[in-house]
């Protein structure tokens, strides 16, 4: 991959080397300092794809650690980030932030992955207008139904 | 559109549709409407719970 992207958010700026097949790694590089670091999704309890829970606007953070690690919850790896830098907010990115470009980077490098992404999102978009027609539909039948109901009283 | 404004659409409509089924139910109607009423309700209360058990699938 190249490394010509680069993210300029209110944290600090990275580049995107790689990111694993299930959207739950990705390795960025720190662009002030060079260095490598690993980013995951925090712990989710059925590990979902991480599109899915950034459709879902989760307010989790991402986490940028040295090394790979597998964290049983947000707070453990966030007491791992805490001591092992000293400076919590200094190693720790928005999830949504890093994800987000990740998701920019796919769809620049034209990577399968940006499309699945969205490809469930738009899965779930569906679902959500076909409920929302039936809906209506039951509503609509039961004003009509009302209405002749109560019709003269 | 996004998915919250969807999410928010879905809630509202849900809440209107239980409005007018409520208003339904409380009616003293004959038998056949009152079947009618209560397939209405059904088809109604069987899409809320497809819906609650797909959004639990999908929160911790």
């Amino acid at each position: 991959m190249s490394q010509d992207k680069y993210f300029t958010g209110n944290r600090f700026p990275v580049y995107i080397l790689a990111v694993s097949e299930g959207w739950e790694d990705a390795y960025i590089k720190d662009k002030r300092t060079d260095k490598v670091y690993y980013v995951r999704a925090p712990y989710f309890k059925k590990q979902r794809p991480i599109e899915e829970n950034v459709l879902r606007s989760s307010m989790a953070y991402g986490l940028i650690v040295p090394e790979k690690q597998n964290f049983p919850s947000l707070e453990v790896a966030l007491e791992y980030v805490k001591k092992k830098f000293q400076k919590k907010e200094d190693n720790l990115i928005p999830f949504e932030d890093a994800v987000g470009v990740i998701l920019d980077y796919a769809n620049e490098i034209n990577h399968p992955l940006f499309y699945k992404a969205v490809e469930n999102f738009e899965k779930k978009e569906k679902k959500l207008l076909t409920l929302l027609s039936e809906l209506e539909e039951i509503r609509q039948e039961g004003v009509a139904l009302l209405a002749r109901l109560t019709e003269g009283t | 559109m996004k998915e919250q404004n969807l999410e928010e659409l879905v809630q509202k409509e849900i809440k209107s549709t239980q409005k007018v089924i409520e208003q339904l139910t409380r009616l003293n109607v004959s038998s056949t409407d009152k079947k009618r009423i209560q397939k209405l309700s059904e088809r109604f209360l069987q899409l809320v719970k497809e819906y609650e058990e797909k959004k639990e699938g999908t929160s911790d």
